[in-house]
């Protein structure tokens, strides 16, 4: 079990490592595509009309691999209030909490991918790009946050147990 | 139907479960038992609940504010308000509000100006003499005042909600935020009469410049967002993107204070700060479209305006609503959850929703401010070292002038109504 943790552990970290690499660039793009709208319009005036849907598109990826992110480092707006009253119950509770963002998380794969299917002909008016590269990043973005929850379970059945898992801190 | 969705959402957000899964496996429940409602409108509203050209900003306010904070920008911000104010009677005090007051025209988030320039501020109060707690207050109430003198984050969430103009948004904030600050700093001046706290000796015009040449490429920071905006140059999104790329030349090239090699740590951070709030958006609205088709809110309304007809008595009603919320909820959350609410309320009372949407987020930034949840609150705690109970009672003489201003700020329209009314008629 501890092995299965271990190399549930490395690929946790691995696809955080990925979703940075992946997050910068287009978070970069993203500002230079607003910028450069302003740009083009007021200093070359030629106004780039394709701008606006490559700035919604890298604004949603954006979004959704920060989504990931945030996951991995478990800093998701939640209440607390339980928290400090649960006591011995608290990994039976964060096991639960897990499960049930699994079941959310999964639903969105597996009806993301049907929005991905269905959009996939339709296009963007000024672009022509598909708005696929639009609705993609939810069941791309949920099936991240799917590698990091499978981790979490198994820790938190170790915590459950008492006998958390000491395979030293995610990057 | 209604009952369930909010009976769902309250049972898991109580259990501790995230608000952005709470809302949607909230409506989820209630989709699987209408066999009207398509499920993959989940998923669809998912993308198209943030799919804004409004929201695009939002990072990118964010960004400009990390980029002045870690390029030691809020330094230069909080040398320059002290020259000008430092030797007033509590002087710090009030030098830590009108670093606030800039700051709010540069970033929009109480977040960034608690932990940029609370950081600088608790330590040079702490070196003059000054209770630690008295400072802690100041700089979370303070921080207050950030997303009320524009650019501002919530109001750009609650723009792409009601769909308003962000512009007009803005400039109605610009007032209120003027007044925050006035009264905040009537209130520690009170306080630093009677507890005889220290200040600086009055400086020399030759130091007011330098800090003013100093200062001088961050102070155009505002000047640059709002004419542009104004002048109609760019629209509040572009404006992002221009303080955005300014922030960057001024710490980057200019100042020299971040290196290239930090950008893609305040980058992620930045990314990852906008999903928290951003996938909360995303995942309220199916949540927001269940409550719109089965009417919630008109019935809302007509339960309202059943029990009184009287204006000014259902705004205060409003106001202690979201007064009360506020302690209990983080302040996003809240605005995303509430604004649908509270519109056509708004929308049957006559009240201009620009001047609506100034009202809910002054509500919601004293949120930030009050225990037990409030996220000045928790920055401060952390910069400061206290307990956010120590911090909280500090606060009280400073949460009161705001609740002050809150008043007027309801009952007096003009006061948000009149800066758009002239420049963005």
């Amino acid at each position: 079990m501890r092995r299965l943790a271990l190399i549930l552990k490395r690929a946790s970290d691995t696809t955080d490592r990925i979703t940075r690499w992946a997050v910068f660039p287009i978070a970069v793009a993203f500002i230079l595509i607003v910028f450069g709208g302003v740009m083009t319009r007021f200093v070359f005036r030629t106004p780039m009309v394709s701008s606006e849907e490559f700035a919604r598109i890298t604004f949603l990826w954006t979004c959704f691999l920060g989504a990931a992110i945030c996951v991995k480092r478990e800093n998701h707006i939640r209440f607390e209030f339980l928290d400090n009253l649960l006591g011995k119950a608290r990994p039976a509770f964060d096991l639960a909490i897990t499960l049930v963002s699994i079941a959310f998380y999964l639903f969105l794969i597996v009806k993301g991918m049907e929005l991905f299917l269905h959009v996939l002909p339709t296009m963007f008016p000024a672009s022509g790009f598909s708005q696929a590269w639009m609705y993609g990043v939810l069941p791309l973005s949920c099936l991240m946050m799917m590698v990091h929850f499978a981790y979490f379970i198994i820790r938190d059945a170790f915590r459950l147990v008492g006998k958390p898992l000491e395979l030293g801190e995610a990057e | 139907m209604i009952g369930l969705l909010i009976a769902c959402f309250a049972i898991l957000a109580i259990l501790g479960v995230p608000i952005a899964v709470c809302l949607g496996v909230a409506s989820i429940v209630v989709m699987l038992l209408h066999p009207a409602f398509p499920l993959i409108t989940v998923a669809q509203r998912m993308i198209t609940g943030i799919d804004s050209y409004v929201l695009i900003s939002v990072p990118l306010f964010m960004l400009a504010g990390s980029l002045m904070n870690e390029g030691g920008i809020t330094d230069r911000i909080f040398w320059f308000a002290r020259a000008l104010f430092g030797h007033i009677r509590g002087g710090l005090g009030h030098v830590n509000v009108v670093g606030s007051m800039i700051f709010a025209g540069m970033s929009g988030s109480a977040v960034a100006d608690a932990g940029g320039l609370g950081q600088v501020e608790i330590k040079a109060m702490d070196d003059q003499g000054f209770p630690r707690d008295f400072s802690a207050a100041i700089t979370c109430a303070s921080s207050a005042i950030g997303p009320i003198i524009p650019p501002s984050i919530p109001m750009l969430i609650y723009a792409a909600i009601a769909e308003v103009s962000p512009g007009k948004l803005f400039l109605a904030g610009f007032l209120p935020g003027v007044l925050m600050g006035i009264a905040l700093m009537i209130a520690i001046f009170i306080l630093s009469l009677f507890n005889d706290y220290p200040r600086d000796p009055r400086s020399t015009l030759r130091q007011i410049a330098k800090s003013f040449a100093d200062a001088f490429l961050c102070l155009l920071t505002p000047l640059i967002i709002m004419g542009g905006i104004m002048s109609g140059v760019f629209t509040p999104t572009e404006a992002s993107a221009v303080a955005a790329v300014y922030a960057f030349v001024l710490s980057l090239l200019i100042y020299r204070t971040i290196r290239l090699t930090d950008l893609p740590r305040i980058i992620v951070d930045t990314a990852v700060t906008t999903a928290v709030v951003m996938i909360i958006v995303s995942a309220s609205a199916s949540f927001s479209w269940i409550l719109l088709i089965e009417r919630a809110a008109n019935e809302l309304v007509a339960g309202i305006l059943q029990l009184t007809t009287d204006k000014n008595l259902i705004l205060l009603w409003l106001n202690i609503v979201m007064l009360v919320l506020g302690c209990f909820m983080e302040n996003g959350v809240l605005l995303i959850l509430l604004t649908p609410l509270f519109l056509p309320i708004a929308v049957s009372l006559n009240v201009d929703l620009i001047q609506f949407g100034v009202i809910m987020v002054l509500n919601l930034m004293i949120g930030v401010v009050t225990p037990p949840v409030g996220m000045s609150l928790f920055v401060v705690s952390k910069v400061s070292g206290l307990s956010i109970g120590t911090i909280g009672r500090a606060s009280i003489p400073f949460i009161i002038p705001l609740i002050g201003v809150l008043a007027l700020v309801t009952y007096i329209p003009a006061i948000s109504l009149w800066l758009p009314n002239i420049f963005m008629k």
